[in-house]
């Protein structure tokens, strides 16, 4: 890294969204950063403000009832939040492309896919309508349509699912974006497409020297492509860390459950892991930490103060098991906890490690 | 072509709606109590003989299946009998007015249209700001409002008080200026009618197409608001605006008997309320028809237009 | 003829009315300086084309069809009739397209026809006269007039052509009011009626008259302009160049058109609105009293009617018409003096009057058997049942009598009538010639009982030998002495109580004459007459 910012510094972001049973702190203070040609996962359950995150990065929350009240996103140090209309379409779908969770609702069914390819090519750069087209058919073309030249004519309703998303990231990234942002892009695929998708994404980011945020509620996806990670709980990040360290050593009881909870290939697992408990709505919140509820290894100390985030073996980590390092001297030379016991403590077994690229990827 | 044979399918099932629709007038017009006969003279000092010779004319002494048939084989032949009124060819008054009720109607609606649909998409793209406000309290003053009121007001301001507009009639064979000035008034009373519908369903379109999913993708590729209104939501929510746009058309395209009423305006509408009232039977069953077959055509024209607009709806 | 008076329009049109009122509210109170002056549509003042507003579209340009008092305002500008009725009152008989009648006989009636063209330039000739009485008994036509001519002889002979300019009529019987007949059939050329068959006059183009005015143009329910037949035989006729009608259905709009001088003329206006129309200050209101009277008819086959006559005395004594006269028809009627409208000859003015006396009323109820169960009356939506209900009231004051209300549609209550299913219900009638056996043959003889129009089922028998007798006698003197018997006998049975006569309005811009408005005002050529003053 050099002292140039990194391409992507999400700080202290703070979403609310008003609606009539009250405000929903959907996210709550993040702060993550992204480099150049870096792959970003973020991952939770669902309703933990990783969408609501991503949407942020491009300022797509809609308002109202959505409302950004506190943070910042610096794209190459640029805050896009406080950017004017004209400004953010600059960098829509120029800089940042950015792909959806559901593509056949995400493309306009009454335009063909060549021309809403073409689209961001007409609007961004300075060429003819024909030129746009033929982007756009070499776009299809590199993320793999056959016959792309006559499938460009057609609607959306023609493709089949996985299709529908190889359009949609033609679409994202026919600019050539320095970054990215997936956002849960095969939630609604099947697992074999799912992977193929993956794959794409993957050779892309390479190929193209781009940063990639993926959102996503399935570890395992994250495996697949990412290198960093953070972990989203209740609108609060739990845990960022090197993708292989979350894996092998997940510091935030949250984290190890999540590890905990994904299928084992190997094994035939009758019993599955997984964090008891639901998480809770934002309207009214649990006082301190957010998991302490469901966390197995809750303490006194966790329902009355939340967790500030401290640096850990590479990573952050927001948990009362981590505490500050304090001025004291002798403070900073604390123990952390053992992943070990952390395991005892959430009542899994450890089988973090094998879970590695568990999953559907294989 | 799957197009071609769906409307040729459509409209073979024009024969039962239209047979339907017409039996029921028929049968709820004759077994209505009262000697259609007399009902025809009204309280006229009237002979016997004359009685007679009206059940001979209009075939009032066979059976209600006779007539019915009869009635029946006519219309395949373009005639719709002869009006108990006015004792024309139905079928000659008919063409003899629609041109105006067409006139009118289509006036209406183009207002309608021109008015109903902007104020629906700024209502819905400025939703919950004073905009959105204003817009949903006018259009909801224009249904609450009498169409009839709502006439003669116009007529007291614009033809009363400044004398821009005649107060009533139509220059039927008149120049298109003089149409156009006998128009004025009635096609904004009538237009006014609908626009109110017009404009709180365009408001739900598009606020509907607005929180759809591919809006945000435009978004996401920097599409300007501007573009994404016209662009992208207008013709998606254009589906459902297209449905009652056209069904009102189809009811103007009836007669709009109040309409017709306050601006004295001699339309489908007058005719029928007039024959309705008069016990006209022949016209009543002839506009019948006429209402059902074009309320028909114009549900078909919906559908294929449907196609066009909406590449995902496909007759096969 | 008929009770078209009260024009009973459907739900909405009646909503319409409603704002009708709001409207005229409006132009009354800026009526001292007036509206604007609609240029573009203003035609009187240069006299030459009047513009006249119709209720309702007229029914045909066919003077076979024109029975009703908006196609006739039409058509009796467009056909001549060989009679007609002056504009005197009581308006007399007189000599119109024929120039002289001479009666040979007892039955026979000779007309020799004055030198007059049709709009086509044709002569008007014999032969047409005998095609347009034809084509009132020509059972294809169905004309509704022709009652009138059910007296003439049957076949081709009935009617004779005695030379181009002589038609004889061959009467079956004698009758005192043949006479008035030739008043309703227009006279039209046997040419255009030969081509155009029965459609002749009912499609737009087919039409070819003798009157005054000719037929410019005419879409159905939109307009009809009529223009000068500039050969027409009388030279003061017509007044105007020309006449534009106009249909407006609202009564309303109708008077804005008038107060905005789009209109010269309006006619049906609502009683509502002949105030409006007099204060407006460049038009006023034309009235004259007609002979259409309306009536509380009793089922007279029915008990208790048919043998209580003090109990329908009682009744007559309780009613008290000044105030339906007034809440009604806005002071628009007058009181009827008795069972023949005192407009009309012969009337006997030594009745005793059932004037509004509960005392009286009382009085002879007592005498009476009473009645012990509600009376039931019928009537239509409108005036029917707005007078019904305060009768209902006046009834039940002065007399402790229930009445019930029963309001259904016209289709409905038709068969009730015909089938005598009632106890009371509010008719109305008017003759079609100022003649007493126009208004009493009717209504009072027991052969024309329901689907005729003896309505209250009366039944005397010396009445109906009476009223055949004043019908076929023609000695004036000897039929005097009869109807006013007649009208004695009638008015002590009282089988209806006799209410009003209602008036005939005209709306006419100030800067024009109008003509008088007799109690004949809807067989004769009105809109001939009408000028700048």
């Amino acid at each position: 890294m050099t002292d140039d910012p990194p391409l992507l510094d999400v700080e202290d972001l703070t979403v609310h969204f008003h609606t009539e049973q009250g405000t929903v702190r959907a996210v709550d203070g993040v702060s993550f950063r992204v480099g150049e040609r870096e792959a970003f996962g973020l991952v939770g359950e669902s309703g933990a403000g990783k969408s609501v995150t991503a949407m942020s990065i491009l300022k797509l929350i809609q308002t109202p009832p959505g409302e950004i009240v506190d943070g910042s996103v610096r794209f190459r140090g640029e805050d896009v939040l406080s950017m004017s209309g004209p400004e953010l379409q600059r960098v829509r779908g120029n800089e940042i492309g950015m792909i959806f969770q559901d593509p056949e609702q995400s493309l306009n069914p009454v335009h063909t896919v060549g021309r809403q390819v073409a689209e961001p090519v007409r609007i961004h750069r300075d060429v003819s309508d024909e030129e746009a087209w033929d982007r756009a058919v070499e776009m299809l073309e590199l993320v793999g349509i056959p016959d792309p030249g006559e499938r460009a004519t057609e609607y959306p309703h023609q493709f089949s699912g996985g299709m529908q998303q190889r359009a949609m990231i033609a679409m994202a990234l026919a600019n050539n974006p320095s970054l990215l942002i997936a956002d849960e892009p095969t939630t609604s695929l099947d697992v074999t497409i799912e992977a193929t998708i993956l794959d794409l994404i993957d050779r892309l980011q390479e190929d193209h020297d781009m940063s990639v945020v993926l959102i996503t509620h399935d570890l395992s996806v994250i495996s697949e492509v990412c290198d960093r990670v953070g972990v989203m709980y209740a609108g609060r990040m739990a845990e960022v860390a090197p993708v292989e360290r979350i894996y092998d050593a997940p510091r935030h009881p949250y984290t190890y459950g999540l590890v905990n909870s994904i299928p084992s290939a190997r094994e035939k697992t009758d019993s599955l892991a997984s964090i008891e408990g639901q998480m809770p709505s934002g309207i009214d919140p649990p006082s301190g930490c957010r998991f302490h509820p469901r966390c197995p290894a809750a303490m006194a100390d966790c329902d009355r103060h939340h967790p500030e985030e401290v640096e850990r073996d590479g990573g952050r980590v927001a948990c009362h098991l981590y505490p500050e390092p304090r001025d004291e001297p002798g403070s900073a030379a604390e123990v952390d906890p053992d992943p070990e016991l952390i395991g005892r403590l959430t009542g899994g077994d450890d089988r973090a490690a094998d879970r590695r690229r568990g999953g559907a990827g294989e | 072509m799957g197009l071609a044979r769906y409307v040729l399918r459509r409209l073979l099932l024009l024969v039962p709606v239209v047979i339907g629709a017409t039996l029921l007038i028929f049968l709820m017009l004759h077994l209505a109590p009262g000697d259609p006969a007399r009902l025809i003279l009204g309280q006229r000092r009237a002979s016997e003989e004359t009685i007679r010779n009206i059940r001979q004319i209009f075939h009032l002494n066979e059976p209600l299946w006779k007539q019915y048939l009869l009635w029946l084989w006519d219309a395949l032949h373009g005639d719709l009998g002869r009006s108990f009124t006015f004792r024309r060819p139905v079928t000659e008054m008919i063409v003899e007015r629609y041109p105006i009720t067409l006139q009118l109607a289509l006036s209406g609606w183009l207002i309608s249209m021109a008015v109903g649909i902007p104020a629906g998409i700024v209502s819905a793209v400025k939703q919950y700001t004073k905009v959105d406000y204003v817009t949903t309290i006018v259009a909801l003053s224009g249904v609450s409002m009498p169409v009839f009121w709502q006439g003669i007001m116009l007529i007291l301001l614009f033809s009363y008080f400044l004398g821009w507009f005649p107060s009533s009639g139509f220059a039927v064979d008149g120049t298109v200026f003089d149409r156009l000035h006998h128009l004025t008034l009635p096609a904004i009373a009538l237009g006014t009618s609908i626009t109110a519908l017009t404009v709180r369903l365009t408001r739900s379109a598009m606020l509907d197409v607005l929180n759809q999913d591919y809006i945000r993708t435009a978004r996401s590729k920097g599409v300007s608001e501007r573009e994404i209104i016209t662009g992208h939501a207008l013709q998606n929510a254009f589906l459902p605006i297209l449905t009652v746009l056209g069904m009102q058309l189809g009811l103007l395209l009836a007669g709009s008997v109040l309409t017709e009423t306050v601006f004295g305006i001699g339309g489908l509408g007058r005719l029928l309320i007039r024959a309705v009232h008069k016990f006209d039977y022949p016209t009543v069953q002839g506009l019948t028809l006429v209402i059902v077959t074009v309320m028909v055509f114009m549900n078909l024209l919906v559908d294929v237009l449907y196609t066009f607009i909406n590449p995902k709806i496909r007759y096969d | 003829m008929h009770e078209m008076g009260e024009y009973d329009r459907r739900a909405c049109l009646r909503a319409i009315g409603a704002a009708g009122a709001v409207g005229v509210t409006g132009i009354a109170g800026v009526s001292g300086n007036g509206g604007a002056t609609n240029d573009a549509a203003r035609a009187t003042q240069d006299g030459s084309q009047l513009s006249y507003a119709l209720q309702e579209s007229i029914v045909a340009m066919d003077f076979a069809l024109a029975y009703d008092f908006t196609t006739n305002k039409v058509t009796n500008n467009v056909w001549d009739t060989l009679v007609t009725y002056t504009y005197d009152d009581p308006p007399e008989l007189t000599n119109w397209l024929a120039s002289n009648v001479e009666t040979e006989g007892d039955t026979s009636y000779v007309y020799e026809l004055r030198d007059a063209t049709f709009h086509n330039g044709e002569p008007v000739t014999a032969g047409d006269v005998k095609a347009s009485f034809e084509r009132i008994r020509n059972p294809d036509v169905a004309s509704p007039l022709s009652w009138a001519l059910e007296n003439v002889q049957e076949g081709d002979d009935g009617i004779e052509v005695v030379d181009e300019r002589t038609v004889r009529f061959n009467l079956a019987e004698q009758s005192a009011v043949w006479r008035y007949m030739p008043g309703f059939v227009g006279i039209g050329p046997a040419s255009a009626m030969d081509e155009h068959g029965v459609d002749f006059g009912r499609n737009p183009g087919t039409t070819v008259g003798s009157g005054p005015f000719a037929v410019e143009s005419w879409s159905q329910g939109n307009q009809i302009e009529l223009v000068r037949h500039d050969d027409y035989w009388n030279d003061d006729l017509p007044m105007a160049d020309g006449i534009t009608f106009s249909i407006v259905p609202e009564g309303s709009s109708r008077v804005t058109g008038l107060s905005t001088g789009e209109h010269d003329v309006v006619g049906n206006l609502p009683p509502q609105q002949w105030q409006q129309v007099s204060n407006m200050g460049n038009a006023r209101i034309d009235r004259g009293t007609t002979f259409l009277e309306y009536k509380l008819s009793m089922q007279n086959q029915r008990e208790p009617w048919q043998s209580d006559k003090q109990l329908r005395q009682a009744l007559a004594y309780a009613t008290n018409w000044d105030q339906i006269i007034e809440n009604v028809y806005f002071g628009t009627a007058v009181r009827q003096q008795g069972p023949l409208p005192q407009n009309m000859r012969w009337h006997n003015d030594e009745l005793d009057l059932y004037g509004h006396d509960p005392e009286r009323a009382q009085e002879l109820y007592d005498q009476s058997g009473g009645i012990d169960r509600p009376i039931e009356f019928i009537a239509t939506q409108g005036t029917q049942a707005r007078v019904a209900v305060i009768v209902q009231e006046q009834w039940r004051d002065a007399l402790g009598v229930e009445v019930n209300v029963n309001q259904m549609p016209y289709e409905q209550l038709l068969p009730r009538i015909e089938n005598g299913e009632y106890d009371i219900q509010y008719d109305g009638w008017g003759s079609d010639y100022p003649d007493p056996d126009g208004q009493l043959y009717s209504q009072y003889n027991s052969e024309f009982w329901p689907p005729n129009n003896n309505e209250s089922w009366y039944e005397n028998g010396e009445v109906d030998d009476l009223l055949e007798q004043a019908r076929t006698t023609t000695d004036e003197a000897e039929r005097e002495e009869l109807y006013k018997r007649i009208q004695e006998i009638v008015h002590d049975d009282v089988p209806a109580i006799w209410g009003v006569l209602v008036e005939q309005g005209f709306g006419v811009n100030e800067s024009l004459s109008f003509p008088e408005v007799t109690p004949m005002w809807y067989w004769q050529d009105v809109g001939a007459r009408v000028g700048p003053q």
